[in-house]
């Protein structure tokens, strides 16, 4: 698995952007610390919001992710720290292999 | 024969003919109960006696449930009997049991099973009159203290609420936002108050009238903290994951009250006479019939897809329950509209000889319940629409391993247990049956290339030009996909036909891939591949071209089979099972 890094303002944007496309709102409406389900996002919606965290940062995340950090803050938080994980991860097999 | 059907062939021998008016699933019988909205108390207490209840429990707890093939194909023989029994034993209990089943602890499974074995039907408490199946605004609550939890609230439309052994309460157990918020109870009726139980008197409904639905208001009854399916605030995933078991398996079971339309509808058409002649023999009669036969087709290889999916492609089956939710009920709800116009008024009159096919009103009332209850098609597509966007977008998914859809499609593959811990509410981004498309590109010219059957008509051929058909659909609807909102508010027309064409394709792929995997192994009926060729037609009109003619010629073909089926009392379903 291919991995980069990610700083948590390049999570916390995209996933502002992403959600703000998805409800059909500007971007300055959304409010980082509100829960997703302010904005009409039901669980169902949440899981396919997993699949674009998925598609854009190639990690693997639980569907259920937006019911365990409903904001987007709490959101990019774990993000962040999964993206850092799996960097290391791959530098280490990485240097591994060489 | 093959094995997974010889149980379904002894329970039609069992059950007996409908035609004979002695026998307790007699049409009369059955329709008389119904009008007098009288649950089948005698036949359900038959199908215990033949320890159909043991095929809710999996073998490992001492049931009968193996193979979700076989499941379906048992409960079609009741469903094409009586829908209100269907439902009423059968899919009621499966459906409260297969979550306390899969995800509950020992001693949660352990009362389940009890229940059942004590010939006591389970309910399935989720519904609420002000939130229908919008189950993040549930209001029943269960506040949990040290050592129980006391439910609040009332649930309605809940099928055998007053009479049933236990319930499976989805309720919620905290006050905060989020999916988070809510828990599955399994409330045991041997160990809880009773007296803190109000039973709502019977619903009256359209269809399934025999149904004991009512409700339920729990007045404060306390559960001990042991009856947490899984765990607090694990209720709405654990709903998600069951429900796919038994989305993917009522629809099939639902084609048995199809199967009796069609029977009937031809009898009637092949006695009456019009104008001089059979009306069999007028076009419209007859195309109606070929494609009411046509559709029973598609939904059984849909329902075989799904059931076997179960066990072999456990994680996708997010996507595909919702989309055999969405897609069977639909279909055949419009071929008994279809086949309706053909009897005319004797659908409607009550009295007299037109009696004969007077179960065909029974047949019409029942059947919406398939579609209605357990998920409607706007909420199937939209758990479809939520991941579809993944599913075409992902580059990462590419067929690996051909072992998976030969292990799908082909039923002589025997079938690897089921595993409900691989049951995922995220597809994430894979379909692996739309993922051999280019597979199966090879897959059809072998068998074109090296005669492994004697076609007529070019099948093969038309059949491969329909796979470059249903890949330029895919194609296109990749792009058309980025501007579909994935809100259920917006849900529109739009994001409905982007839902569409995603089963299509993956239904006519199904349809293939099933008879590629069965040639030789079922009949020369189905070896011929006409009903294939029609089954792309009636899929998407776009998928295949076929002249005038030899469509003509298809269409008599298989009028001739369902005439054969009829008179040899024999089921429409793609594997033959003999009726009594």
């Amino acid at each position: 698995m291919v991995s980069r890094y990610y700083s948590k303002e390049i999570i916390k944007d995209w996933l502002v952007g992403n959600i703000a496309a998805m409800i059909k709102k500007n971007k300055n409406e959304i409010n980082i610390s509100a829960p997703l389900a302010d904005y009409g996002l039901d669980s169902i919606h949440a899981v396919g919001l997993s699949g674009d965290i998925e598609q854009k940062f190639n990690i693997h995340v639980d569907p259920t992710i937006a019911w365990d950090y409903p904001t987007i803050l709490q959101m990019s938080e774990y993000l962040y720290s999964k993206t850092l994980q799996q960097e290391v991860h791959t530098i280490c097999v990485h240097q591994a292999v060489s | 024969m093959l094995k997974q059907y010889e149980k379904t062939s002894q329970l039609e021998k069992d059950l007996g003919s409908m035609s004979d008016e002695s026998n307790l699933f007699s049409f009369n019988n059955i329709l008389s109960l119904d009008e007098k909205s009288v649950f089948p108390e005698q036949q359900a207490d038959f199908l215990y006696k033949l320890g159909l209840a043991d095929y809710f429990i999996p073998v490992n707890l001492g049931g009968k449930l193996q193979s979700f093939e076989e499941f379906i194909s048992l409960w079609r023989s009741i469903f094409r009997r009586d829908a209100t029994l269907g439902l009423g034993f059968g899919l009621t209990t499966f459906m409260a049991a297969v979550s306390g089943i899969y995800f509950g602890s020992d001693e949660i499974k352990k009362q389940i099973v009890k229940t059942i074995k004590n010939q006591k039907s389970i309910s399935v408490a989720y519904h609420e009159e002000d939130h229908g199946n919008d189950l993040l605004h549930a209001e029943v609550f269960g506040e949990v203290t040290s050592d129980a939890i006391k439910l609040t609230g009332k649930k309605l439309v809940i099928n055998n609420a007053a009479i049933s052994g236990g319930l499976t309460v989805f309720c919620r157990t905290s006050q905060k936002a989020g999916a988070r918020a809510f828990s599955l109870i399994y409330v045991n009726k041997e160990n809880c108050n009773n007296s803190t139980l109000n039973y709502h008197e019977k619903i009256s409904t359209l269809g399934v009238r025999g149904c004991k639905i009512s409700g339920v208001e729990f007045n404060q009854t306390s559960a001990p903290l042991n009856s947490i399916i899984s765990k607090l605030g694990n209720g709405l995933e654990v709903t998600l994951k069951a429900f796919q078991i038994t989305r993917a398996t009522l629809p099939g079971m639902s084609i048995g009250i199809v199967d009796t339309a069609l029977r009937k509808t031809f009898e009637f058409a092949n006695s009456r006479v019009l104008y001089g002649s059979k009306i069999l023999s007028f076009t419209h009669v007859y195309e109606t019939l070929v494609d009411a036969y046509i559709d029973i087709s598609i939904s059984d290889c849909v329902s075989l897809m799904s059931a076997r999916s179960l066990h072999v492609i456990t994680e996708q089956m997010s996507v595909i329950s919702a989309l055999t939710k969405f897609y069977i009920p639909k279909k055949l709800q419009n071929t008994l509209n279809d086949l309706s116009v053909i009897l005319g008024a004797r659908q409607y009159v009550r009295e007299g000889h037109e009696n004969e096919y007077a179960i065909f009103q029974k047949l019409m009332r029942d059947y919406p319940v398939i579609s209605l209850a357990h998920a409607n098609d706007v909420v199937c597509a939209s758990t479809i629409i939520a991941q579809l966007k993944y599913l075409l977008w992902n580059n990462s998914a590419s067929f690996q391993d051909q072992s998976v859809v030969k292990k799908i499609f082909s039923l002589d593959e025997k079938l690897p247990e089921f595993d409900a811990d691989k049951l995922s509410i995220s597809n994430h981004g894979r379909n692996s049956i739309l993922e051999s498309l280019a597979y199966l590109y090879h897959l059809i010219s072998e068998i074109n290339n090296n005669k492994i059957i004697d076609l007529m008509n070019d099948v093969c051929l038309k059949v491969k030009s329909s796979l470059t058909k249903i890949s330029d659909s895919l194609y296109e609807l990749k792009y058309k996909i980025k501007y579909v909102s994935l809100i259920i508010k917006d849900f529109d027309m739009q994001a409905y036909d982007c839902v569409e064409k995603y089963c299509q394709a993956h239904v006519a792929i199904s349809c293939i891939l099933f008879w590629v995997y069965n040639l030789k192994k079922i009949s020369p009926w189905f070896d011929e591949g006409i009903w294939l060729v029609l089954a792309l037609q009636k899929i998407n009109n776009n998928y295949i071209d076929i002249e005038k003619e030899i469509q003509k010629s298809f269409q008599n073909k298989t009028l001739i089979n369902i005439e054969y089926l009829v008179k040899e009392n024999i089921s429409f379903s793609l594997v033959p099972v003999k009726f009594q």
